[in-house]
């Protein structure tokens, strides 16, 4: 009964029925007192959070067949391959073999290792996440208790880091008489401080690079490579600062990511990078039309790279990033005036 | 005839105190940077140690990690906090607090029975290096007043004149318990007739009989707050002086004519239109007037442990002074030449006498007793902000079994025997209590002595939230 519709069939009615509907309908009760103990309080219907409404992701079924088919293929032509070149040195010579099934071997056991620090980077991206927004919604709470909770998974989550003894410090000089929001704070001032010190000199580091670079560069197609490549060595090193676990696909993710944030950024953002970027317009209108080029891929790594540091603490960041924005400004124009 | 006395003359003491003391302002402001804190609050509200701790933190800023929110020391910007105190003409005990509290076993300060003075300049690597390239260092004065609670008191008569605080005493005296307290003083007042020539021994008697009146109201057992004038209860320097020899009439008296000259009302009406203007106006312009940021402490637990007459009392008393101050937006020019408070602070003190999870309910509480003056000051576009402190924690948390439901409680001293204790407080309502609710088991808080504060290696647990306070009140200015 699958087809069954899902509407009511429209019915036609005798009068006769109608009116005795009409009749019960009619009998209301009387208008009369009613003492207070016996009535009970109607609940206030909770209002339902509108449920978020996502595009239903269909996969063809011809394009999985296709790349299922292509996977295999290539995946047998390449297993194929390797199975006559370890044969064809086996017939050329003995230890000519080996060697080759050796380093095929090797390149296994690398690949999966490889691809397993990937998974793992990919892991601790995705619960950093899941922190970070426990940790802002309890953030301006001043309720008791729940932050214990998020504490412990924080802990969790740093175990076996290197992290892990700064943060336990961190952790046991939390005060009894702070609140949720309290110790949010407390912690994400204080047990990462080492971490964003060092994740701040490193973006700098790259923006100011990065923005020199591009300034005095002389082709304009290699500006594109320059602020990728500076891009890019940024991006994994902060990761491995925040305790990431370093591979491509954990890179990749993290590049897709801060690109998405930065292209979908709020209206304040979008306020305080206008804002910065006036401020460094103004400043490079005495300057050649090359420098403020220097400055905008400068700013743009800047602001990648604080993306970047967002989205690898587990804990909000309270940073003031107009005045990194600044101040990264500053830094590209001093070293452009001293070169 | 010298050039100050004529110009005294032509404008008038008042302007030429205002002006001189403005010009000598904006030399001290504009050269550095000047901060002046107004500590506000009842007596017995903690004032004293609020400064003294707040003091013995900075000064120990550059070295110990005790203010964790304080983001100019948790960051180690502070180079050094000099204590200039001795520059003041009435510097402020500090080594003598300090001393009380760090002996063993320890003691609360004495309460204030006099003006004092704290000067503190802190010396600090400005955050932006914009600033830095201009500046290596920088350096912030900030001063604070400590002055008996009771002095305060008299802000409010600066509106009203003799006849207006009649009529408020009036109405004050109609409510319990003062109206019951008051019988025999009452009755006395009737049998006069204020328009008779003044006998000065009867005032005498009269003014004595209030001043006795004044110290059972605000005394253990009603702990009222609304006691004019203060300085009756604690005269200072004005000791025995005539001038203290004040009441009001509560008799009404129809005056369709001013009161004959030297008669009862009269005198009463002249000394405290000479009360007013000696001793408050004075007091007020010396120390009052000039102010950018406040601290309003409020002793809420008090309130609650002396039921609604108690809470009614406060909630005038500090909607009544809050008034006198000067409140509006302060810029940096306008700092200079007549500096408005921009930022007040409601704390609500003692947040150790209560367990830490009702430390959110001590705000609400606040909110009920300051509501009228916060939203005052909202409507002036004042930035306000409510927030449990403890100047000094004298307890330490602790968790009880009690009918198989876990309780988490305090331990401490106890302030009257130094036995130790531990209590579980009860909650702090989030509404005003009900009629049956006040004085009963629903909650019960206890004075307890503090824990010994030491003279170095301060910690955090030290304090409830005097860095979140002190951060509130100076973030801008670091």
């Amino acid at each position: 009964m699958a087809d069954q519709p899902q509407w009511k069939e429209a019915v036609i009615l005798k009068p006769a029925d109608l009116k005795k509907a009409e009749v019960e309908h009619s009998e209301k009760p009387l208008a009369q007192e009613i003492p207070v103990e016996q009535v009970v309080m109607v609940a206030d219907e909770t209002t339902k959070p509108v449920e978020k409404m996502e595009a239903v992701k269909k996969p063809s079924r011809w394009k999985r067949f296709f790349a299922g088919s292509v996977a295999t293929l290539l995946g047998a032509a390449v297993i194929g391959e390797i199975y006559r070149l370890i044969s064809w040195g086996f017939e050329v010579h003995p230890i000519l073999g080996v060697t080759f099934s050796g380093l095929v071997g090797i390149t296994f056991v690398g690949g999966i290792l490889w691809l397993w620090q990937g998974m793992r980077g990919l892991r601790q991206l995705k619960i950093a996440e899941k922190l970070h927004q426990e940790a802002i919604n309890l953030q301006d709470q001043k309720t008791h208790g729940q932050a214990a909770v998020l504490l412990k998974k924080l802990d969790h989550y740093y175990d076996n880091t290197p992290l892990t003894e700064t943060f336990k410090t961190a952790i046991r000089q939390v005060d009894s008489a702070y609140n949720d929001g309290e110790i949010i704070r407390y912690v994400s001032h204080h047990a990462l401080q080492a971490q964003d010190e060092a994740a701040r000199r490193c973006l700098h580091r790259h923006s100011v690079q990065s923005g020199v670079m591009v300034a005095l560069s002389p082709y304009a197609t290699f500006d594109m490579w320059l602020v990728g490549w500076r891009n890019l060595k940024m991006l994994r090193e902060i990761a491995d600062i925040y305790g990431i676990s370093p591979g491509a696909a954990t890179q990749w993710k993290l590049l897709k990511k801060v690109l998405h944030n930065i292209a979908f950024a709020g209206l304040s953002e979008i306020s305080i990078h206008a804002g910065s970027h006036l401020l460094s317009s103004s400043l490079t209108a005495s300057l050649s039309a090359r420098a403020g080029q220097g400055v905008g891929a400068g700013l743009f790594t800047a602001r990648s790279g604080l993306q970047a540091i967002k989205l690898c603490r587990p804990l909000p960041v309270d940073e003031d990033a107009q005045k990194q924005l600044t101040s990264v400004t500053q830094s590209i124009l001093v070293a452009l005036k001293k070169s | 005839m010298g050039l100050g006395s004529k110009l005294k003359r032509l404008i008038g003491e008042d302007v030429l105190d205002d002006i001189q003391q403005q010009l000598k302002d904006v030399v001290e402001q504009g050269l550095d940077r000047h901060l002046k804190i107004a500590v506000t609050g009842l007596s017995r509200s903690g004032k004293t140690v609020f400064i003294t701790s707040l003091v013995h933190h900075l000064l120990d800023a550059h070295q110990s990690q005790s203010l964790p929110f304080f983001e100019v020391a948790s960051s180690g910007r502070i180079i050094s906090v000099k204590n200039l105190s001795e520059t003041s003409d009435t510097p402020f005990p500090l080594k003598q607090a300090i001393q009380d509290l760090g002996q063993q076993p320890p003691h609360w300060p004495a309460s204030t029975v006099g003006l004092s003075e704290v000067k503190l300049a802190i010396r600090y690597r400005p955050a932006s290096r914009l600033q830095r390239l201009v500046q290596e260092t920088s350096t912030l004065y900030l001063d604070i007043i400590d002055y008996p609670g009771e002095w305060l008191l008299d802000l409010p008569l600066l509106n009203l004149d003799f006849n207006q605080w009649c009529d408020k005493q009036r109405t004050l005296f109609a409510t319990e318990p003062r109206a019951s307290l008051a019988k025999d003083w009452l009755a006395a007042q009737e049998t006069i007739d204020w328009l008779a020539p003044a006998d000065e021994s009867v005032i005498k008697v009269l003014s004595d009989a209030y001043t006795d009146l004044l110290h059972t109201f605000r005394g253990e057992a009603y702990s009222l707050s609304m006691i004019q004038p203060g300085r009756c209860i604690l005269p200072g320097q004005l000791q025995g002086d005539p001038l203290l020899q004040i009441f009001p009439v509560l008799f009404t008296i129809e005056l369709n004519e001013p009161a004959p000259e030297g008669s009862y009302y009269q005198v009463l009406a002249s000394r405290y239109e000479a009360y007013r203007e000696h001793v408050v106006k004075r007091f007020y312009r010396e120390h009052f007037s000039r102010f950018d940021r406040q601290v309003v402490l409020v002793d809420c637990l008090k309130a609650l442990n002396h039921g609604k007459a108690c809470f009614e009392d406060m909630k005038l008393a500090i909607t009544e002074i809050l008034q006198s101050f000067n409140y509006g937006s302060s810029g940096f020019i306008r700092r200079l030449f007549s500096p408005r408070i921009d930022k007040v602070l409601f704390a609500s003190s003692k947040a150790d006498h209560v367990t830490a999870n009702q430390h959110h309910n001590l705000d609400k509480f606040l909110e009920l007793i300051i509501q009228d003056a916060q939203r005052d000051m909202r409507f002036e576009g004042i930035e306000t902000r409510c927030l449990a402190i403890a100047s000094i924690r004298s307890t330490e948390s602790a968790e009880a079994v009690l009918d198989g439901q876990t309780l988490s409680c305090l331990k401490g001293t106890r302030k009257e025997n130094g036995e130790e204790v531990a209590l579980f407080p009860g909650e702090i309502p989030t509404d005003l209590p009900r009629e049956q609710d006040w004085n009963s088991n629903r909650f019960r808080f206890l004075d307890f002595a503090p824990r010994r504060l030491p003279l170095t290696d301060l910690k955090p647990e030290h304090h409830i939230r005097l860095d979140q306070a002190i951060e509130f009140l100076t973030k801008e200015m670091f």
